[in-house]
């Protein structure tokens, strides 16, 4: 891919996964993606609250890091919000969840109404090949330009496993990506496994569209996975 | 004729992590976003609490709400009544004081998953940091007075907390709000001034939980 501005992509993460991060951050640089990564050490939390604000304000997308633990702390909170009022003015700005081990997706991405896919990285030292489809995620190609659609908020794509099946491999990441649910906001539990009420049928075109790109970034997983 | 729920019971059960306080003004001026935030709370699937929830008159106001505030993990504090008013232009204090005590609530907490957090709504322009400048590092958002504003401000915060279990779109939750509006005119013309914070909640769940 062809590099992007700098810090047009903004990574949240909490300070508990900071090393995952930096290390993230290497990886997708190798890959063009500069983040934007604010300088936390010389300005107040209010001076640095209005800076994060405006960096998520004129991102080109959102990664959201979300370690085993799960547990974000404040200040990732602040970004999830941020990014959250950011995505509902701009549905075109994509927010993709990158989950560490058996985390979970953050219950707010299902608050932004937009399609997502999701990267699952099972070893958080081999870091290389998740950054590489993230950054294919990210391409302005529209090869793996992801399952954004004319539909618009209506719809987003809720993870469900892909790469995974057999168990994960040491080193290895997994792109979780497929059924476009509509609605806002519930993500499946025990007692409720979807959406209620209020499906949408998804237009044929965009249906086929969205199922041939997924089986792309499926199979460019795989090719990455394969070559170690 | 059916089984009176009560709050503390059944589906109101006083549960900290999926209590929220709500301490906003309840003029009739403030009603319409003091509705869009209660059944904001209830679409995200928590409990809204309020200094009103309790009928008693043996109970002080003050103990009401120090108990309300105590056994919610969260709270909503709106301080746009903080201004001068009427001939003498007096500011009203209560919500500053409500919420210098879900404050305290929080810094009293021992354990870290029962911290008390809150959000803090201003009107757009107020003037907070020029008389509670303490409170800018708090991350006060602001709004403009109508539904269409606050109910984003009041959703995107509960989409982010570690307790939420759902998350309607701001879309959603204001498309449902005219038929909680139609049944809170319907409890109000039943009760007069003595609605029960119950009923009002139980009217916000059952409407949330239509929306799928």
């Amino acid at each position: 891919m062809s590099r992007q501005d700098p810090g047009k992509i903004f990574l949240s993460y909490s300070a508990a996964d900071k090393k995952v991060a930096v290390r993230l951050r290497q990886e997708l640089e190798r890959q063009g993606v500069i983040l934007f990564w604010p300088d936390d050490s010389a300005k107040s939390d209010t001076e640095l609250r209005g800076t994060i604000e405006e960096a998520i304000r004129s991102a080109d997308a959102v990664l959201v890091l979300v370690g085993p633990r799960g547990e974000a702390d404040d200040w990732q909170r602040f970004t999830w919000r941020a990014a959250l009022e950011t995505v509902w003015e701009d549905p075109a700005k994509p927010i993709v969840p990158i989950l560490i081990g058996d985390a979970k997706i953050p219950t707010f991405v299902y608050s932004a109404g937009i399609p997502f896919q999701t990267v699952r990285i099972d070893n958080p030292l081999d870091l290389g090949g998740a950054a590489r489809v993230v950054a294919e995620f990210l391409s302005p190609s529209p090869r793996l330009a992801g399952t954004r659609s004319s539909t618009g908020h209506e719809e987003r794509t809720r993870s469900r496993d892909s790469g995974r099946s057999g168990g994960p491999k040491q080193g290895a990441f997994s792109v979780e990506a497929d059924e476009i649910i509509s609605g806002g906001g519930n993500p499946p539990t025990k007692d409720s496994p979807g959406m209620t009420g209020r499906a949408r049928s998804i237009p044929a075109d965009i249906e086929a569209e969205r199922t041939a790109r997924l089986s792309e970034i499926r199979r460019y997983a795989e090719s990455l996975k394969a070559r170690g | 004729m059916g089984v009176r729920e009560h709050f503390g019971q059944g589906r109101l059960a006083f549960e900290p992590s999926r209590a929220i306080f709500i301490n906003c003004p309840f003029d009739n001026e403030f009603a319409p976003l003091f509705d869009a935030i209660v059944f904001s709370v209830a679409c995200c699937g928590f409990i809204p609490r309020s200094a009103l929830e309790s009928g008693t008159v043996a109970e002080s106001r003050m103990d009401r709400i120090v108990r309300a505030i105590f056994s919610s993990k969260y709270s909503i504090h709106d301080l746009s009544r903080c201004r001068g008013e009427g001939s003498e232009q007096l500011a009203r204090f209560n919500m500053p004081l409500e919420l210098g005590i879900a404050m305290a609530r929080r810094y009293m907490s021992t354990k870290k998953g029962d911290r008390h957090d809150w959000l803090l709504l201003v009107p757009d322009g107020h003037v907070y940091v020029k008389f509670l400048s303490d409170l800018a590092a708090w991350d006060p958002k602001s709004h403009d007075g109508k539904v269409e504003s606050v109910v984003p401000r009041v959703v995107s915060w509960l989409a982010t907390r570690p307790d939420t279990v759902r998350a309607p779109s701001p879309q959603d939750v204001l498309a449902a709000l005219p038929e909680f509006q139609a049944a809170r005119v319907k409890l109000q013309a039943q009760w007069g001034s003595d609605l029960p914070w119950a009923d009002l909640v139980l009217a916000a769940i059952d409407i949330s939980q239509q929306m799928g």
